[in-house]
């Protein structure tokens, strides 16, 4: 190579790695500062709660989330559990449908049928979620209060419909890329040993893309976990500890920190909690994303 | 053919607000008014139109009677009284007393479903209500349906009044769904059978405001501009405007702009109550 091509190269290449630092760089900073801003809630401060009452309950067994008022409290239980049974439920809704989209997609659709079927799907993928959020609101709550006759009109169930509407794109996406990378050797050869169609997709395919379709499915609840607009409107936003009622209402971390944070007072107690909620929040989704890494990189190194 | 360069130039330049109306108000100096979060989009709706340079932040009152005893602040806007340990530091800036204005009335109402016949409410059902004690309307005289209860994020200054008012500082019931504003209160209450928000006066389409009486003996009052300016309904508070003495040329003529027919007609305007002070 000539001296100028290798400079080039070398410049080419310094560049690169200067982004990819940067990108890095942009994300610690990002929880360094969250980071920062939480501490004080982890820390024994005079005049306000322990660190403990951040889980522990209070009076009468209680779990409360109240920040604002005399005695303001500060307990985060309804907070996870309200955002935990959200996603989940989301993910209850949206796995089943798009999987089962991804298998029609993949195998059971034409081809001429598919160049227009995908981009359709992927269109939800870009209805923004404030949009969804008041669909949620308005629509499905009644939906969802004429099926199930339930007391809340605003509930975890509408509002899990509602995220679950934003994540079942990703699912279909990333489970269709999935089930297409099964080896065509492997499902014709099933063909070729008389299996049917529903045989082929149900026992070969689908166990066979299985890894993939998990690391789908962890990726979908990471960013069910992380939705805030949607359950901003829809859940109706009380802290309400009941775990096993869809048909409860639920406040979840992101709606809580979408509500508060425009008014808390700089260096008190409420902003600080509030960022510990962020650092929960971030730190969940760091741990659902490497999990997702890991069973991807298991299964290529089972089949490898 | 293309304008020339000098003409684009001369364009930007005229937009740049250097020259015309500008130039004229930025002679006089801004009255600066701080404080109440609850009055802050009445006080900005004044400040565009009282004629004055008014600027105007929130913060909350604690926040806008301490700029005044500061001197940060010319007008401190505040939904609650001074205190006397505000007006001694008011007082020792040297300037003069705390003067208050009362410039409107804030009343809080509760709303139910137009189907809900329920007569009236004393401040201890409303406190019951909120405090989750209360599962079905049967209870308080109303059709038996179970009770949906609405209200506000804990960052409103209506969601800290009705505690302070209502609960006595106690806390909500965790079933309390929280809304992000007045009118989707009273959206969610229009569309539920058993629900019940609570929100200010005004703009009170498709659901019913319940009458309120302070207690079991008390006559109950409907939440309406005259039984609040006559002190009959019980959840109303003053708004006020406190100055350091006697304030400056400009803050004056603005605050006496605010109790004009005017202002108040702003104020009502707002969804508060004018104040006493000026016919509407």
């Amino acid at each position: 190579m000539s001296p100028r091509r290798r400079l080039l190269d070398r410049a080419f290449a310094a560049a690169a790695w200067l982004c990819a630092a940067l990108t890095v760089g942009c994300v610690v900073s990002v929880f360094a500062f969250v980071g920062r801003e939480a501490l004080p809630a982890l820390v024994a401060r005079p005049g306000a709660p322990p660190p403990r009452a951040l889980v522990a309950p209070g009076l009468g067994s209680a779990f409360t989330w109240q920040p604002v008022g005399r005695r303001p409290k500060f307990n985060v239980v309804p907070l996870a559990v309200g955002s935990a049974k959200v996603a989940a439920l989301a993910l209850a809704l949206a796995a089943p449908v798009g999987v089962a989209a991804a298998c029609a997609l993949a195998f059971l659709v034409s081809r001429r049928a598919r160049r227009w079927v995908k981009p359709v799907v992927e269109l939800l993928a870009g209805v923004p979620s404030v949009v969804l959020g008041y669909l949620a609101l308005t629509v499905l709550a009644a939906w969802v209060q004429a099926l199930t006759g339930c007391r809340y009109r605003l509930n975890a169930l509408v509002a899990a419909a509602g995220v679950a509407l934003a994540i079942t794109p990703w699912i279909v996406t990333l489970a269709d890329e999935a089930l297409r990378a099964v080896p065509r050797e492997t499902l014709e050869g099933a063909y070729a040993l008389g299996a049917s169609r529903a045989q082929v997709v149900l026992g070969v395919a689908l166990p066979a893309a299985r890894p993939a379709i998990l690391a789908a499915l962890l990726l979908a609840f990471g960013r069910a976990v992380g939705e805030t607009m949607i359950v901003l409107m829809a859940s109706g936003n009380a802290p309400v500890l009941r775990p096993l009622d869809p048909t409860a209402s639920a406040r979840t971390l992101t709606a809580t920190i979408a509500a508060e944070l425009g008014e808390v007072a700089d260096g008190s107690h409420h902003r600080a909690v509030l960022f510990l909620l962020g650092a929960v929040l971030f730190v969940g989704t760091l741990a659902l994303n490497l999990a997702a890494e890991r069973v991807v990189a298991r299964a290529s190194r089972r089949e490898s | 053919m293309r304008p020339p360069a000098s003409l684009a130039l001369a364009a930007l330049a005229a937009c740049s607000g250097r020259y015309g109306a500008g130039a004229q108000a930025r002679g006089a100096e801004a009255v600066v008014v701080r404080g109440s979060d609850t009055m802050l989009a009445l006080l900005q709706r004044w400040a565009e139109r009282g004629g004055a340079r008014v600027q105007v932040t929130g913060g909350g009152s604690g926040t806008g009677l301490r700029a005044l005893a500061d001197g940060t602040a010319d007008i401190a806007a505040a939904s609650r009284r001074i205190e006397p340990a505000e007006r001694d530091a008011v007082r020792a800036r040297g300037r003069g007393d705390a003067v208050e204005h009362v410039v409107a009335l804030d009343a809080v109402a509760l709303y139910v479903h137009p189907s809900n016949p329920v007569a009236a409410l004393t401040l201890d059902d409303a406190r019951a209500l909120y405090r989750g004690r209360v599962d079905r309307w049967g209870a308080l005289g109303g059709p038996d349906v179970p009770v949906v209860l609405y209200g506000r994020e804990s960052s409103s200054g209506t969601y800290a009044f009705f505690k302070e008012r209502v609960l006595r500082h106690d806390d909500y019931a965790a079933e309390v769904q929280s809304l992000p504003g007045t009118s989707s209160v009273l959206q969610a209450v229009a569309r539920d059978r058993g629900a019940v928000g609570y929100a200010g006066l005004g703009n009170a389409r498709g659901v019913r405001a319940v009458p309120l009486r302070a207690d079991a003996s008390a006559a109950a009052a409907s939440p309406d501009v005259t039984s609040v300016r006559e002190g009959r309904y019980p959840l109303a508070r003053p708004l006020y405007l406190y100055t350091a003495g006697a304030p400056r040329a400009s803050a004056a003529r603005w605050i006496a702009w605010v109790l004009s027919p005017a202002g108040q007609r702003e104020a009502a305007a707002a969804g508060f109550v004018a104040a006493a002070e000026a016919a509407p």
